[in-house]
């Protein structure tokens, strides 16, 4: 081959990964200022402060909808962060390595099971025997979503964490779980953080799981087990409905995920930052 | 002489390799005793062997006795934690908790054994810290984080975080190794100083800093204790030609 293709494949070489980041870009670009532009009409005071109206009623908003979602995230969030974060300590101080392997791949599969699937087992496992959708069920639906993955975020922390501060740690005549909990623990906790966000960014963001177990709501909460709404609930009704006012409302919802979802992503990475 | 650890018969294995072998020697308390040999032979394992540190990783077994102060710590009825609070460890590379200030990578021993009493912990934390030598450098960040320490100042941190649980024996493997000269210098100075309250048995490969701070030398080689006696003995008069190889370097 002589120089001048070379250079000339090269050059296209360059070119088109230049307009692969481009195309990236401009999607990813659209579907932000459309979401926005559509979606910050329908902001007013009303909007973030009223629940679900009549849909011809142009006095309404989405508050019983982040009511239910910070409910049900939170929950999921309370239940799911312990657990992740004791089966990860398991995982890296006490499991032999095969055993370890073993339960990375269940982990792995877990985590890329389908959502909509994840809400289906949940529906079984929840809704069937309490013969009702509630915000119980949408909670344990995001749980199952959440553990495999802050689990495997929080493990790899761990491991990542040389064997010489164990070492140092049980040098000092400490048990095995003080230097887990007081020493991996306490290095592991950006990591930790990163894991909690991420997994919690995702099981805000989620519909599927949701669809069959707390159905949604047209009103505040009203306890765990009765049906509640979520932002994505109220968006996935709203965005199929015939009334302008929800479709517009619709927008503002979505607009208002993804501000939520990328001010967690932007506020973790401030958080972490700053301690590493 | 005045026997602090006894040890009749030590094997150790690392999976299927046989690392120590058939070792017995009697390590005097109040002294310096260095452990020498090329990479390889096994120093650091004796070492590990003595906090019953090496039994923690997966693979690693111990077969014969180790006695401290005449009591075997392999037999059944001694709890390995109980043995480690006795016997401090300091690390080839100086190992400080990077999301602990200097003091509290000082008090950690302290706090996570069970003391609570506030002033006792600053007693000891601050003798310590004058104990290694450190204190006039660090007196006024104690707040500070102890990453921001240099090499052998890191490494006379983890000494006072040792030597804050009063062990009576502390185990140095090659704690010099990654340090400069002049830190270097103050490490061996201070173990001089220490070996008045402690016992020390500290892992070598420079034959130099064994002359410098040794008042017993124990030569192993491919696992096994070749040579064991006071300083100036072998370093002048080895007996065995392998010490005498190893000394003039051609091992």
């Amino acid at each position: 081959m002589s120089i001048k293709t070379r250079m000339i494949k090269e050059k296209i070489y360059f070119f088109l990964s230049y307009v692969s980041v481009g195309i990236t870009l401009f999607i990813l670009g659209s579907i932000i200022f459309y979401t926005f532009i559509n979606g910050f009409r329908s902001w007013n005071l009303d909007f973030f402060l009223l629940p679900e109206s009549s849909p011809l009623d142009p006095r309404q908003g989405i508050a019983h909808a982040i009511q239910g979602s910070v409910i049900m995230s939170f929950t999921a969030a309370a239940l799911a962060t312990p657990i992740s974060i004791l089966a990860a300590i398991y995982l890296s101080e006490y499991a032999s390595e095969r055993v370890r392997e073993h339960i990375n791949n269940i982990l792995d599969i877990m985590a890329s099971i389908p959502s909509i699937v994840v809400g289906v087992i949940a529906y079984l496992l929840f809704v069937e025997p309490l013969r009702t959708f509630s915000a119980f069920s949408g909670s344990m639906a995001l749980t199952i979503m959440m553990i495999p993955y802050m689990t495997r975020v929080c493990e790899d922390t761990f491991l990542s964490i040389g064997r010489e501060y164990r070492e140092a740690g049980l040098a000092l005549g400490l048990y095995k779980w003080k230097v887990s909990a007081y020493i991996i623990l306490r290095m592991g906790i950006g990591g930790i953080i990163t894991g909690f966000a991420l997994a919690f960014g995702r099981i805000f963001g989620e519909t599927a799981p949701l669809l069959f177990t707390a159905l949604g709501s047209r009103t505040f909460f009203t306890g765990f087990l009765n049906p509640a709404s979520s932002i994505t609930l109220l968006i996935y009704e709203y965005s199929k409905s015939p009334f302008e006012i929800w479709i517009n409302i619709a927008w503002g919802a979505a607009a208002l995920l993804m501000i939520l979802i990328l001010g967690i992503n932007i506020l973790i990475r401030f958080v972490v930052g700053k301690r590493i | 002489m005045n026997i602090k650890v006894k040890i009749r018969n030590l094997n150790a294995w690392y999976e299927e390799k046989h690392v120590l072998k058939n070792i017995s020697i009697d390590i005097p308390k109040n002294a310096v005793t260095t452990i020498i040999g090329p990479s390889g032979c096994g120093k650091t394992t004796f070492l590990r062997v003595i906090n019953r540190l090496h039994e923690t990783v997966s693979g690693a077994r111990v077969e014969g006795e180790v006695y401290i102060d005449g009591k075997n710590i392999y037999d059944r009825d001694v709890n390995p934690v109980e043995v480690r609070r006795r016997v401090g460890m300091i690390f080839q590379s100086p190992i400080i908790f990077p999301h602990l200030s200097i003091y509290d990578n000082v008090a950690i021993g302290l706090i996570l054994n069970g003391y609570k009493d506030k002033n006792f912990i600053s007693n000891r934390v601050i003798n310590s810290l004058k104990e290694a030598g450190l204190w006039n450098e660090v007196k006024d960040r104690l707040k500070d984080r102890a990453t921001d320490l240099s090499g052998g100042q890191k490494q006379r941190l983890a000494i006072a975080r040792a030597i804050a649980l009063e062990p009576e024996i502390l185990l140095m493997d090659e704690p010099t190794s990654a340090l400069d000269p002049s830190s270097t210098a103050r490490i061996e100075s201070l173990v001089t100083k220490l070996k008045r309250i402690y016992t020390i048995i500290l892992v070598t490969h420079y034959i130099q800093q064994a002359a410098r701070v040794a008042d017993y030398i124990a030569f192993l080689y491919e696992g096994k204790l070749i040579e064991y006696g006071r300083a100036q003995e072998i370093l002048e008069r080895p007996r065995e030609k392998l010490t005498e190889k190893y000394l003039l370097g051609e091992l």
